[in-house]
């Protein structure tokens, strides 16, 4: 199966609404959930500009908006659900 | 401070005397914007210690501002030596002072008191330059000397005067039973020779390290050295926030692209339309970390990329502090300072759109607004840096 895309953003406003202990969590992930992710980070993927509230990652391709250190675990258990 | 398109880097470095914890040395340099001129001066205090470093403070500022008023240099030492008080035991006031004056033209005019002689170093040799011998009158010192010497620097020309912890260093010892002396002559035709650009800053630190090292690591009296260099300038641009018409980000692009020099992009917003724009991909290096601060990117034709507002923040409290020296760390601020304080002419960028995300009064106060942060980063590479500092906006 394909890995599953997340990018989290490390933009200014993302970082300091959370986004700096997402990439804790994604560190701390066991070996067999890892192994499926391609992590990577963005400069800023250019949202914030609605109601949404950050911080912002997309998965996938889609954007989830909000963030916390819980629901990145879910949206990820969600994403791999066929394999893990 | 630019000379003929020529740019003047003062820089210079000291450590204490082994043990103390004030430097009895002190250096002090000012640009005066409106005349073009750089005026450097530095004292050494009788003795080390507290004492010393009051002597040496008060010499310096006082010739520092009698030099700036354009004042005879007679009324300037006469009054330094009225002021200065009298060491009890020894019963004499006394410091040394050399002062460099260098006005818009190139014309330089040091004055020597007392202390070991400055070097001017051209071409790969060293420029005796005819002194003018001055004696003053004192009661309580005889035979001491005012030496005057003038010229004209030219481009590439370095100056380069110290106390005498460097040409005493490693006095006694079997390898140099005098000091340092003219040794430290040689030391600097060799570093020149193998670094041709090497810094004013980097020179001044080298000539204290090398005296400390002579002296066994512990050094035997204040060591200051100070260098002045006439250079072409090095260009540094600090990009930072997104145009305020989104029709100029084109216009911000261009400038970007024709910028002579190393280049920093400090913002995601400005970095991602700079990558679009430029055409350039753009990746988040993971590799330098700094807990308070999110990482730096990578991007071709771009020396660094790093976050906006929290990193100037973080910058500006470094210069504030201006510990950067001594600082271990290696986070994107410091990366910045570094290459801030690495060049002479820097241009800021600034972007004047508002970030509307940055207004809510729920976040923290560090989110300040870019301009001020900007305008006080400005303040402080002039005046403690000496540096050349333009502010753009967009």
């Amino acid at each position: 199966m394909e890995k599953v895309n997340l990018k989290i953003c490390v933009g200014t406003m993302c970082y300091v609404m959370g986004g700096a202990e997402l990439r804790d969590v994604v560190e701390s992930l066991p070996q067999n959930i890892i192994e499926h992710l391609n992590v990577s980070y963005s400069p800023c993927l250019g949202c914030g500009k609605g109601e949404e509230t950050p911080p912002f990652i997309e998965i996938n391709g889609k954007r989830v908006a909000g963030v916390s250190k819980n629901s990145l675990i879910r949206i990820i258990k969600e994403e791999l659900r066929d394999v893990v | 401070m630019r000379n003929n398109g020529n740019f003047i880097e003062v820089d210079f470095f000291q450590k204490n005397k082994a043990g103390n914890i004030v430097c009895g040395d002190c250096f002090m340099s000012q640009k005066l914007k409106g005349e073009g001129r750089v005026i450097s001066v530095l004292s050494d205090g009788l003795g080390s210690g507290i004492k010393a470093c009051v002597l040496s403070t008060m010499t310096a500022t006082m010739a520092m501002n009698f030099t700036a008023m354009n004042e005879s240099i007679f009324r300037t030492s006469t009054s330094i030596m009225n002021t200065l008080p009298k060491d009890m035991v020894r019963k004499i006031s006394y410091s040394t002072f050399c002062i460099c004056d260098i006005d818009c033209f190139g014309n330089v005019k040091i004055i020597e008191y007392e202390t070991p002689s400055y070097y001017l170093y051209r071409d790969g040799f060293f420029v005796d330059i005819p002194k003018k011998k001055i004696p003053v009158e004192r009661e309580d010192l005889e035979n001491t000397f005012l030496w005057i010497s003038e010229f004209t620097l030219e481009k590439e020309d370095r100056i380069i005067f110290f106390s005498d912890g460097v040409t005493q260093s490693g006095m006694g010892s079997p390898k140099m039973p005098f000091g340092w002396e003219d040794g430290v002559k040689d030391y600097v035709a060799g570093l020149v020779e193998h670094y041709n650009d090497i810094s004013a800053k980097e020179l001044a630190h080298k000539i204290v390290n090398q005296a400390e090292k002579n002296d066994g690591y512990s050094l035997k009296d204040d060591t200051s050295c100070c260098v002045i260099y006439m250079r072409k300038p090095r260009n540094l641009l600090v990009c930072t926030g997104p145009p305020y018409d989104e029709k100029n980000d084109k216009y911000l692009a261009s400038r970007v692209r024709e910028f002579q020099g190393k280049k920093i992009l400090c913002g995601g917003t400005t970095a991602t339309i700079l990558s679009r724009e430029l055409g350039a991909s753009m990746e988040v290096d993971m590799n330098i970390v700094d807990k308070e601060l999110p990482p730096i990117s990578k991007m071709d034709g771009i020396d660094l990329v790093t976050e906006g507002i929290l990193t100037l923040g973080k910058v500006e409290r470094i210069l504030t502090a201006g510990d950067i020296d001594r600082r271990r760390e290696a986070g994107p601020a410091e990366m910045v300072v570094r290459m801030l304080l690495n060049s002479d002419k820097i241009t800021l960028l600034v972007g004047t759109r508002i970030n509307t995300a940055h207004q809510d009064p729920n976040l923290p106060v560090e989110l300040e607004i870019r301009r001020n942060v900007v305008k006080k980063i400005k303040f402080l590479l002039e005046t403690k840096y000496l540096k050349d500092v333009e502010i753009m906006y967009i």
